[in-house]
């Protein structure tokens, strides 16, 4: 097994996502839509490859954020090197998920002989539905993961989830694939009669011939026929399929692999972030990192560029005439209710991931980072990098209150 | 008294927009405004559930309409529950239709088969939208809170892609259904919330021009939520901007006024990107400061709304 070759103890430039990175091969980045995932997936990619890790950062965003980012050329499912700062230590690759053409190469490396490949590829439903079976972008996304992270190119694989409002989908998607294209039932449609003959009791029989006349009265025919025959030739390609399902569970559930969940301080999108920790934490997933994005803070933006020759101090305000006064005092009001906000949704979470891992029967230290909202936002490659080197610096390795909930909680 | 009423602008607004842009509370919004004229208003939550309960600070919403306030409802739509209801509509028989939605084929169908939970939940929404019979349709406008997760906007390609498997049968008649109501200017508005940041801008953009060219359904203007308040004068940015700093030590309160300076200058470019890049003005949407949410802490929204859908 490649280990990755961190010079432990030497981060670089204060960058220390080595330290808590350890022996992690694969970090993927959960979070429901809108709290910057991309974004983040993509600056914990640069700083790892800042600290000397040779990175690989996979989106599978279709919206191709990342990819204009990254500058990143049309075209997707290659790897591309992004370039870095001078001092980067390590490497950085990135590539964009390609759910359909890789859906379509999987096909054809599983199947057993080529025509049977094609007749996949090019049946009605298949051609409709395969890109966009519920979770067929999750699934392929693992489906690269699982290549990315054997290959010996890559120390580290950062990985950008879809948008899903459910994390259970990522973690569902190779069981409900499997499920669709081996189930039984579907065979059963192409010869309604083989689950008949075996069916005895004639209220049973009246049901299945019932319930296929009406899937078909429900759909029209020709999605029932070609369902069943994409079903049929997937039999032969299924035990195949089955093998790489679970290597890439392996992979989900390996000690290597681990989970940063990526988090907006919005007030009104605690209690998501906790369902969403919750659902993930109910599938055997801890994630030991949280990345708290878009942290409101003054010095995220920088000061106005005026010529310094006229500067007064800030009691000058009392020269001005009153109006303004009152507006400036109130415009720090404002700011100080953001940043109180801010302040207690990220208390809620602490609190709520702690109770998770109470309940789970144990506490291991989770490290809490936090990005801040930059004004204007970072879009190029070079503000990305900026913010990563933000992120390297305020990395703390685990709750700097040290307490964290237990302590905060009254007694009673 | 509201026989025979008639129901200015469109009947169905699609309210929609990326993750975490607010569609949920201009949703909530667009629904208060609705209701102060007087019109029986249905909210319906598509996807993130909770989220709406928590704007309307009402109970926990369920898949059937309950009244939020007055002449305002709102119910939470379940994907599983909208099939069911969607299957015993199109057999009548009860009993086939309840073994089909027992058996195991067709859960896999359902779950395969794109778009067709997206079906069921509008083809629930119509037909809240329809009169039956001798019955009036129980709301005059219907609002839906829609993911559009991502590039794909799976609610308004459904018709689309599901009618390309199905072209014949109950389910084809009930996509050209859901797809006439799409695309009819005089029942529809679809409307794409950003937010006056670079990517919420850029992602706000591409899904306008799609809904537009593309699924060929009627936009409003769109909304821009959560822009900074302009506080002052030219003079007294000028003022401002040459006042220096405090920022020695703790920054004090020129520093945040400075910061609402800057934060407006970048909201703004944002905001005109927008313009230039649907060609259409968009409405902005004050931010709100107080994280406490309330009804009537939507007004200011509703306010700016009544603006946008007449």
């Amino acid at each position: 097994m490649s280990r990755t070759k961190r010079g432990a103890g030497e981060p670089a430039g204060g960058l220390t996502p080595g330290d808590w990175l350890g022996e992690t091969r694969v970090l993927v980045c959960l979070g429901s839509g809108g709290v910057g995932k991309t974004t983040t997936a993509a600056a914990l990619a640069i700083a790892a490859a800042m600290a000397g890790r040779r990175t690989a950062v996979l989106t599978v965003d279709p919206a191709a954020r990342l990819k204009d980012a990254l500058e990143l050329p049309d075209r997707p499912g290659v790897l591309h090197p992004v370039p870095l700062p001078a001092t980067a230590r390590g490497s950085l690759d990135a590539v964009l998920l390609d759910a359909k053409g890789l859906f379509d190469d999987l096909v054809r490396r599983l199947a057993t002989d080529a025509a049977l490949a094609e007749r996949i590829v090019r049946n009605p439903v298949y051609r409709n539905v395969a890109g966009a079976f519920a979770g067929s972008d999750a699934y392929m996304a693992l489906e690269q993961v699982l290549d990315l992270a054997r290959s010996p190119e890559h120390d580290l694989v950062v990985v950008d989830t879809p948008p899903a409002s459910h994390a259970l989908e990522l973690f569902d998607a190779p069981q409900k694939i499997l499920a669709l294209l081996q189930s039984r039932a579907l065979e059963y449609l192409e010869e309604p009669g083989r689950i008949l003959g075996n069916a005895t009791s004639r209220l049973a029989r009246g049901l299945l011939a019932g319930v296929v006349a009406a899937l078909e009265r429900l759909t029209g025919l020709t999605l029932m026929r070609d369902l069943s025959s994409l079903a049929s030739d997937f039999s032969e390609v299924a035990p195949r399929f089955r093998d790489r399902a679970a290597a890439i569970r392996d992979l989900l559930y390996a000690p290597t692999t681990r989970y940063a969940l990526v988090a907006a301080p919005d007030p009104h999108a605690a209690d998501d972030v906790l369902a969403f920790a919750g659902e993930v934490d109910r599938l055997g997933i801890r994630c030991d990192a949280v990345v708290l994005n878009r942290m409101f803070s003054l010095d995220a933006t920088p000061p106005a560029v005026r010529p310094p020759g006229r500067r007064r101090a800030s009691t000058a305000g009392e020269e001005w005439p009153p109006g303004i006064s009152r507006r400036v005092a109130e415009c720090a009001r404002n700011l100080e209710t953001i940043a109180e906000g801010q302040r207690r949704v990220v208390d809620r979470l602490r609190d709520g991931l702690d109770d998770l891992d109470l309940r789970r029967g144990g506490t291991a230290p989770r490290h809490w980072l936090e990005l801040p909202a930059l004004r204007p936002a970072p879009v190029t490659l070079a503000e990305i990098t900026g913010l990563a080197l933000r992120l390297g610096a305020d990395l703390r390795p685990n709750d700097p209150a040290g307490g964290g909930a237990k302590r905060r909680r009254p007694a009673g | 008294m509201h026989y025979g009423h008639v129901v200015a602008g469109a009947r169905l607004v699609i309210v929609t927009g990326k993750g975490g842009v607010g569609k949920t509370t201009v949703t909530a919004a667009l629904g208060r405004a609705a209701a102060r004229r007087g019109l029986r208003t249905l909210l319906v939550e598509m996807a993130s559930p909770g989220r709406l309960a928590h704007v309307l600070a009402a109970s926990k919403l369920g898949p059937e309409p309950q009244a939020v306030s007055q002449r305002l409802d709102a119910v939470a739509l379940d994907a599983d529950h909208a099939l069911s209801v969607f299957v015993h509509s199109i057999m009548p028989l009860r009993a086939l239709s309840g073994a089909l939605l027992a058996s195991d084929t067709f859960r896999i169908v359902a779950a395969a088969v794109p778009g067709i939970a997206e079906a069921a939940m509008l083809a629930q929404v119509l037909d809240w939208l329809e009169p039956r019979g001798f019955r009036r349709a129980g709301w005059d406008r219907i609002i839906l809170d829609a993911p559009a997760s991502g590039h794909s906007a799976p609610l308004f390609a459904t018709p689309g892609t599901l009618g390309g498997i199905a072209s014949v049968g109950p389910l084809a008649q009930s996509l050209q259904r859901i797809s006439k109501w799409l695309h009819d200017p005089g029942r529809t508005t679809a409307i794409v919330v950003a937010l006056p940041e670079a990517w919420a801008v850029a992602e706000g953009i591409e899904l306008h021009q799609r809904l537009r060219d593309e699924a060929g359904v009627p936009l409003a203007r769109p909304v821009v939520n959560a822009v900074f308040p302009r506080r002052f004068t030219k003079a007294d940015e000028e003022r401002l901007h040459e006042a220096g700093s405090d920022r020695v030590g703790a920054p004090g309160p020129l520093a945040a006024a400075q910061y609402f300076l800057r934060r407006r200058e970048d909201e703004q470019s944002q905001v005109l990107a927008l313009r230039r890049g649907t060609g259409e003005p968009p409405l902005e949407l004050p931010f709100l400061f107080d994280p406490e949410m309330r009804l009537e802490h939507l007004d200011p929204i509703a306010d700016a709304l009544d603006e946008v859908l007449p």
